[in-house]
Formats: C-alpha cells, structure tokens, sequence
C-alpha cells in the first residue's frame, strides 16, 4: 500500500455512503409514486388515465346552424379531506368549510373526525366558480383536497344522437364527437392526439393553423339544423313504429350548398346515457348503412342514357307484358305487365324490364362509367366517421345476371347519403357536390378558424337532362307509383324504391324488404333533397305506401319551417345566401364565447 | 509497481511446485506446463496478473441487456413513426452502439492504465477541442429541444451514432485529475498549486458545455472533478468555501436563465403540489403510478405511445417502471448501488493512487448520472436531459460509458486484493 498511501479510505467511504444513500433515497421516492399513495391519486378519477381529463380545461361544444347547443362540457369541484393527515382541529375546520360547501358543519365533522380514514368526500359535484375559495382554504387547512371534473352533457338528450356521438377516454368513439376530436381537444391535448394518431401511422385530418393558445378546445358548428332535425326524427320513428321496422333513417340535404340539414336514425340512444344505449341504435344507417337500393337507382341509368343522347323522354321500350326470360334463364317480371313504354313511362310504372331494355340501349361500359361519376362505390367524403362506401362488384364484374339486375338497382350496394347525394345532382344542375355536416369551426372566443363549403365534385349530367330528369321524377309523384309523396303547394321531384332484402347468406332473397323514397322540392328551384328508408317493414307490398307518407310527412313540415323562417333568404327565386343566417338568427354565438 | 512485480514473482514461484507434486501421474501434461512457466520467466512477468471483477462485468451485463430491451420496448413505435412503419431502427442502432462499446471495452480492460496516466494531457486538449467542434456550424449538430430552446451537443461524423464530445471530456477530465494529484499528492493540499488549476480547466469546460447549453451534463462534471479532489486529499475548509462559492454562482446562472428558472420553479412547485404544471414530470409520474408493484408487462407502457417525452432517452425509467413496476424500477436502481458498489471497491484496493483516483472518478460518474436520471424521473431532482447510463439509448454514451468499465475492469486485474490470493 506504499504507493496508495494518500488515498483516503474514509473519504473513500464517504462518498459510497452518500452515493448509497442518493440511491435509497430513490427507492423511497419509487414507493411514494408507484405504491403508496394510490388511493388519494386514483380516488376520484379512478384509472390514472382518466386523471389527466379531469384538468381544468374544457373540450369544446358542438352547436347546430343556430347556435343551439347540442354538446357541451361542465367543469364542477369535488371536495375531499384526508383526515389523519390534517393537523386543524376538525371542529374549527369545519366551521371554514361549511358555508362554502354548503354542508352542514355537524356533517362535515363527524367526516373529519374519521381518523381511520385517509379519504373522504366532503362534497361532490360544486359551482366551479367556489375554486379561488376552496384553494385558499387548502392553503390554509392541510389535508382537504379539491378535484376538478369536467362533465360532458348533451342538452338535447336524443336529439342527433348518432351525428353527435361519443368519445371514450382513449379517444375512440363516433360521430362527431370522435370526427372532431382534435379540434374538440384543448391545444395541449390537440398535440398529444396529434403525436398518438402520428404513432398509430394514419393519415388524418389534423388542425396544423391557428392553434389557440388557450386551453379551451375549439367549438364545432354543425349545419344540421334542430327544428329539421326533429322534424326528420319524429316522423322516422313515427313510421317506424307504424310499420314494425327494426331500423330506417332519414336525410334532409340542402340542394344547392349539399348540406346536412338533417341526419335521423331509428333506432336512437339517449347521448347522456351513452353505456345504456344498444349497439344497434349507435350507428349512423344514413352513412353506416349499405343495401341493395332498388328501383331508386333507376334515375341513374335513365339520366345516362339522356345524358348521351341516346334516347329522349318519349323513345319507347318494348316492355315486354310483364314477363321477361333473361339468357340465363332467369325470368323478370314487371308488377302491371305492360307493352310499349316511353323512357318516362318506365320510371312512372318503375318497370324493371323496362331498364333493362334502356340499358342495352345505354351498354353497360357506360353504364358503369355514370355510376362511379355519380359517387357510388367511393366514402361520399361527409366529415363523419365510418362511412360505408357501398359495394360495385357487380359493376366490375357484367355478366348477365348482373346486366338483369344492376339497372333497377340489385347487386350493388350503397349507403342513403351516397344516393341522396345522387338525387341532388338532379336538383343541382347536373352538379355532383360532396355533402358535409359542418360549417366551420370556432375558437372559444367565437373567432371563425375554419369554414367549411360545398365542394363542387364533378358535372355528371348536362344541366337541360338534370331538368328533363326532374320533369320526369316530378310526373312519378303526380301520376306514378309516388303519388302519396306528393305535398301541397309544390311540385316534388322523387322515386320510389322497393328492394328485397338479400340473405345473410348470400343466398336469394326472401320477402324482405327496404322501401325507401327519395325526392326534391320545389322541382322548379329546389331547395331540400331528402331521403327516407325502412328496413324491413310490415304490412304492405310497395314503398308508395310506407316511405311516400314518410317523406311527405318531412318535406310537408320542413318547407313550411323554411317558409316561415326566410331559411334561404326573403325570396325563393334567390340563390340561398347562408352567411348572413347564422348572424341574423342566433346572437348568443358571438357573445358567449363557444 | 514494483510491489506487483514482486507479487507475480512470488506466485509463479508457488505455482511451480504444483508439476512437482503432480509428477507421479500425468508426465505430458506436467511437461506441457513447465515449458509454460519456464517461457513466462524469461518474458518479463506481467504486472496484471489478477482477475478482473467479475461482479461488475455482470453487472454492466445485467445494464446492458435490460437496456437493450427497455430501448425496442420504449423507441419502436417512435422509429415506426420515423422511418415509415420502421420498428427496429433505434434498436439496431443502440445495438450496434452495445457492440462498439462491448469491443471497448474488451480493449480498454486489457490496455494497462497507466497509459491513460501518460496521455493525459492529450486527452484534454482533444477532449476540449471535441467541445469547440459542437459550435462549429456544418460538424455540430443542433436539436430542437422539448420547448422550443435549440441544443448543440452533438458532432455529426456522417453515422447513424452520433458523438457527444461531452460524453469523452468527462473521462478525459477525470483522467487529467487523477493523473494531477497522483504526481504530486501533496500539491493538492494547497489552494493555489493544487485546486485551483484544476478548478479552472474544470470551470472552463463547464462553461463550454454551459453554452451548448446543457446544464445537467455540466454539473455532472463539476461534481464528480470535485469528488476526485475530495478523495484526491483536498482540504476540508477549500471543499466548503469551493461548494459555497460553486453554488452561488450556479443560482445566479439559473436566475439569469428564464428556461432553467421556469424548470427549477416548476420542481419547487411540484413539490408542495404533484399535479403542477411541468409536462414531462407529469407524464412521467403519471407512468410510474400507473406500474404499480408489478408493472403493466413489457411493451404495454400506455403513457410511451404519445405522452411521455424521449421514451427511450431521458425518460426511458419511466418506461421501465410502467411496464415492471416499482419491482423491476427498484431492481435497476439495486443493480446501480451494486455497480457503485465494485466500482468503489475497485478504488479502494488499486495498487497506486491515480488507479484509484480514476476508478473513482469514473464510478462517481456513472453513479451520479444513474442517480440524477431517476430522481428526474421520479421528481425528486429537477428536470435534466441526462441520460441512463447503459439503458438508455444513445451511441457516444453507451460506448464511452462501456469503455470506462473496461478502464475500472482493468483497474481490478491490478488490485491488491486480487494479487495476493
């Protein structure tokens, strides 16, 4: 040890004991996050996830056009106290507590006194406005506790249910609430969602401008409008419950802007008892919900043909009396046999061979090409979540069973949202505009940060055959299979559609059936496009008689709303002008802060 | 030295009566080592005769592999992120490091310690110069840091890997120290000859990396220099006036630094409060309490998917602690105190003064640096981007970190202890 004789062995051991001591020190720390203090952390907010929700910032409520308000956040106080770790005699603390909880002090007490104890509620659930008082008692009396929640609450109950939706702590969810969630968030949690969805690899539609500073999230303004709203759900479910339908839903689009002025779906949920709700009345049928369309497609084929001037209104199919052999063998058959029909006869009587006559007119390249120009087989783009973007394997694959049963709508699958928006080209001349259901975003203080509009698509049909097309579907519902739609004071444009209902199991179809009918109106300027469907009613053979009523029901009560309220302006003659709506009807939108 | 040469003498003498006794039964093989031992007398016997300890190579072993694991539990979403659905590029990368460093480290424990003794000087100038080259524009590299300050630490070398130079100038400095003091031990008893020079290549190099700026790497250095002048002999009395004034001056440092200040008033706030403002305290804390006593299990860390901030770097304990709970936190906080443990152990039993100057310096480094990443993690220390030694991922300081246990493990083959079994 000749050499080593300065080294001084007890500063040696000194350091190893502070270093040791450092490291103990650790440990003791590891034990106070990781095991002790479980119960005061995870008390109140249960999971430790959920802890970081319950921060003082609020997501961002969803408005209708108006301003009505269809979701919002609530901030509250719960109190708590850890008894054996506050050193104020209990008598005097309950005293100070008392009046601001608004508890008896003789309550309060017996809750401090409780030494074997280390977590009570003293009051849940207080005016967020007490927080300055109950942190200055905190300051002063140790061991009483303050949670922040935020409640989300839906003051509309069922109303827009399946539009609005629900978010879960891992934020998974639907409808809006989920589509919007990273404008809904606070800034802080926009950029935790936005690092979590850049790890999960999908590409979305994140806010990279204007982010606010604030810890507000930003508001969502629907275009839905709640009278529409209403209007669409008590009449669907009016009908549905008449008719025995398991499910149905209806859509009100403005014509020219495409629009969402109302999205309805049977069954419905209460959104403030979300975990009640059944699966089945969660999803959204109008965008969810892919069939088999039925005669409904019709226009698709007839507008083509028009559109490439292959035949006019008056050019005639031999119909055969009702009773078509297909090459394969399969036999078609018309409800009222019938011989030489005009192209407009055709849609009139809804004959099914008829179509089949004007698409071998057409062929069927071009039969396809027309179907995908108007959006079938594609998601229709709405800003909603989990569309169906239908099914053209059919369309893909002719052969001539599906030559026999495409042009009246078997074979193919599309979602109402897909077809109304079809029928709106009709109503727009010619225009195919993706539907949308928000109009723009707003930050907490009512600042406009993003504006949404129609997107104008593609031109399907030359604007003279949108307005042939129209005279045609107006002649369905004065003197074809539609007369129940008709409604009074206006020419309505629309179509019936009655589709069996394949098997599950691919095999055939047995007697059950989707009626659906689709129509716009005023036919001469439209204004709204609606569609309504039924799934599997009961009690009568034809859509005329189950979805006509239905729809007039809703076209009758929106046209007046509309009327009453100037919806698109003082005259109809005028194109909608929709920014001054908002400003005129709904005040409270800028004051408020959203 | 001389002692050791006498030692080894003095066993191989012992070893060869061993053929002696076992003459009787095997011949071939008695012969085989007598030529053997006769070869060994005519080289010149070697100094290091003992074993290394083997303690701290399992150890670091231990580190090592539970590093590796933590890095591809805690970086593949983030490489999947980074590199288009990638998982395993930070992984291959930190493995590649392991390699580097595992190599060093074979070669640094067989290369005799007193060669870091004669280049001492070198290593200084290089390491300084390492430390100029971050402010280079085009050879440094500058990262955007966690809110918004830039930070030069790294040289680009045209690798994956790239090298912290701070990570070589705290060797190089305890190396310089220990080699200052063991030439004349009693210098170091004088303020003027002893601490102060070495105080100003240590304040110097502070200030470099100060301005990179990284201030807990800097402290680190301060503190372990201070360390080996403390073991080294330095007076009590110049301890506490130099501790005195060392803190003074950081305090006015953090004042006069918002950034720093925003961190420190953020710990003091956490700590009458643990629901304050400071982000990646939260995350973390919030990752440790959802572990439990057991853990989550492995890759099923929540808070790594987009909460926690540099997953697999600063913050990789916490991961850890996630996904094993306070067992398998308290496990590697076990195998710390262990290492540092050996590492003194070492020290304490070197044949001369700068072997055990060096294995201090170099324990205290790697000790301090484990301790100061988990009171970050744990909120026990204010926030610092210091890494976990041998678990965290990141190239220059697992290989250099490796590379010193090699300089401890070769430390170990010369100690006392050791020699005279």
């Amino acid at each position: 040890m000749k050499n080593n004789s300065h080294l001084s062995i007890r500063r040696l051991v000194f350091v190893l004991i502070i270093l040791q001591v450092g490291f103990l020190l650790l440990v003791g720390k590891l034990f106070n996050v990781q095991l002790s203090n479980d119960a005061i952390h995870q008390g109140p907010s249960g999971h430790p996830w959920g802890s970081t929700r319950t921060a003082a910032v609020k997501r961002g409520k969803i408005l209708d056009r108006h301003g009505n308000v269809f979701a919002l956040s609530r901030h509250s106080l719960s109190v708590y106290a850890d008894p054996t770790y506050m050193k104020v005699d209990p008598s005097a603390a309950a005293q100070r507590l008392a009046p601001v909880l608004g508890v008896p002090e003789s309550e309060l007490l017996t809750k401090l006194r409780r030494k074997d104890k280390r977590f009570v509620w003293l009051k849940k659930d207080i005016d967020y406005g007490l927080l300055d008082e109950i942190r200055a008692i905190e300051k002063d009396i140790r061991g009483i506790k303050h949670e922040v929640e935020q409640q989300r609450t839906y003051p509309k109950g069922k109303l827009a249910a399946q539009v609005i939706g629900h978010i879960n702590d891992q934020n998974m969810g639907e409808g809006i609430e989920y589509q919007y969630n990273n404008y809904l968030l606070n800034a802080r949690e926009r950029q935790a969602a936005r690092r979590a969805e850049a790890a999960r690899n999908e590409p979305i539609n994140l806010l990279t401008k204007g982010d606010s500073t604030d810890d507000y999230g930003y508001s969502v303004v629907l275009t839905l409008d709640e009278y529409i709203q209403y209007i669409a759900e008590k009449e669907l479910a009016a009908a549905c419950q008449k008719w025995k339908a398991p499910r149905g839903t209806a859509i009100v689009l403005a014509s020219k802007t495409a629009e969402i002025l109302a999205l309805a779906s049977y069954p419905t949920y209460d959104l403030n008892h979300y975990t009640l709700g059944s699966e089945q009345a969660k999803r959204n049928l109008g965008v969810w919900f892919a069939y088999e369309p039925g005669s409904i497609f019709k226009i698709i084929a007839s507008s083509a043909v028009l559109n490439e001037g292959i035949m006019s209104p008056e050019s005639t199919v031999f119909c055969e009396n009702g009773r078509y052999r297909l090459p394969n063998g399969r036999i078609i058959r018309d409800v009222s046999g019938k011989g030489w029909l005009t192209l407009e006869e055709v849609l009139h009587k809804s004959s099914n061979i008829g179509m089949i006559k004007i698409v071998k007119e057409l062929g069927h390249e071009n039969l396809s090409t027309y179907i995908e120009k108007y959006g079938f087989g594609k998601a229709t783009g709405v800003d909603l979540p989990y569309e169906h973007k239908g099914s053209l394997y059919a369309v893909k694959h002719w052969d001539t069973h599906s030559l026999g049963s495409v042009p009246f709508g078997q074979g193919i699958m599309v979602t109402p949202l897909q077809m109304v928006s079809a029928l709106n080209v009709i109503a727009n001349d010619g225009k195919l505009l993706r539907p949308h259901i928000t109009r723009e975003i707003r930050d907490s203080n009512g600042k406009v940060i993003e504006k949404k509009y129609a997107i104008d698509v593609r031109q399907v049909i030359r604007p003279r055959v949108a307005k042939q097309m129209a005279e045609i579907l107006v002649g369905v519902v004065e003197d074809g299979s539609g007369r129940r739609a008709r409604v009074e004071g206006y020419r309505v444009a629309g179509k019936t559609g009655t589709a069996q209902k394949a098997e599950k199991d691919g095999k055939g179809y047995a007697g059950k059936e989707i009626m659906s009918f689709m129509g716009f109106l005023p036919a001469e300027n439209p204004m709204v496009s609606i569609i309504v469907m039924l799934d599997e009613p009961k009690g009568a053979r034809f859509s005329g008689q189950i979805a006509g009523p239905l729809f007039q029901q809703i076209a009758a009560q929106t046209m007046q709303y509309l009327k009453q309220t100037e919806f698109f302006g003082p005259e109809l003659q005028k194109p909608p002008d929709f920014s001054s709506v908002v400003t005129k009807q709904s005040p409270t939108l800028k004051g408020e802060g959203l | 030295m001389g002692r050791n040469y006498q030692n080894s003498t003095r066993s191989n003498k012992n070893r060869k009566s061993k053929p002696k006794s076992g003459f009787k039964w095997t011949n071939t093989r008695v012969y085989s080592v007598v030529e053997e031992q006769q070869k060994q007398i005519e080289a010149p016997p070697p100094p290091r005769s003992g074993r290394m300890d083997r303690g701290l190579i399992a150890l670091t072993l231990c580190l090592i592999a539970i590093g590796i694991l933590m890095v591809y539990s805690a970086s593949h979403l983030l490489s999947s992120r980074h590199y288009g659905g990638y998982s395993y590029r930070y992984l291959q990368i930190h493995i590649i490091a392991c390699g580097i460093g595992l190599v060093g480290m074979f070669f640094s424990s067989h290369l005799p310690y007193r060669f870091y003794a004669k280049f001492a000087n070198l290593f200084l100038i290089l390491s300084f110069i390492g430390l100029l080259l971050v402010f280079v524009p085009g050879l440094g590299t500058s990262v955007q840091g966690a809110e918004g300050g830039r930070f030069k630490r790294w040289i680009n070398i045209g690798l994956p890997i790239n090298f912290q130079p701070v990570e070589f100038a705290k060797i190089a400095l305890v190396i310089h120290v220990a080699n200052f003091i063991s030439r004349n031990p009693e210098r170091v008893k004088s303020f003027f000859n002893g601490v102060l020079p070495n105080i100003l290549i240590v304040g110097a190099a502070f200030g470099l990396v100060y301005i990179q700026p990284d201030f807990g790497s800097a402290a680190l250095l301060v503190v372990t220099v201070c360390t080996v002048l403390f073991v080294g002999g330095m007076r009590i009395w110049h301890v506490v006036a130099l501790g005195g004034v060392g803190s003074g001056l950081v305090s006015l440092l953090i004042i006069r630094d918002s950034y720093k200040l925003k961190r420190l008033m953020d710990y003091l706030a956490m700590l009458k409060s643990p629901d304050a403002t400071n982000y990646q305290l939260t995350r973390s804390l919030d990752a440790l309490e959802s572990g439990g006593l057991l853990g989550l299990g492995i890759d099923s860390s929540l808070q790594k998917i987009s909460r926690l901030p540099y997953p697999h770097t600063d913050f990789i304990f916490a991961v850890l602690g996630e996904e094993f709970g306070f067992i398998g936190a308290v496990t590697v906080t076990f195998i710390f105190m262990l290492f540092v443990w050996r590492g003194l152990h070492i020290a304490r039993h070197a044949s001369d003064l700068f072997a055990s100057l060096l294995a201090v310096g170099i324990t205290t480094l790697i000790g301090l640096q484990a301790f100061i990443n988990i009171g970050v993690v744990t909120g026990l220390l204010p926030t610092k981007g210091i890494t976990l030694p041998f678990i965290s991922y990141g190239g220059s300081s697992i290989v250099l970190s490796l590379v010193s246990v090699g300089i401890l493990l070769n430390i170990s083959r010369s100690n006392i202890q050791n020699t005279d079994e």
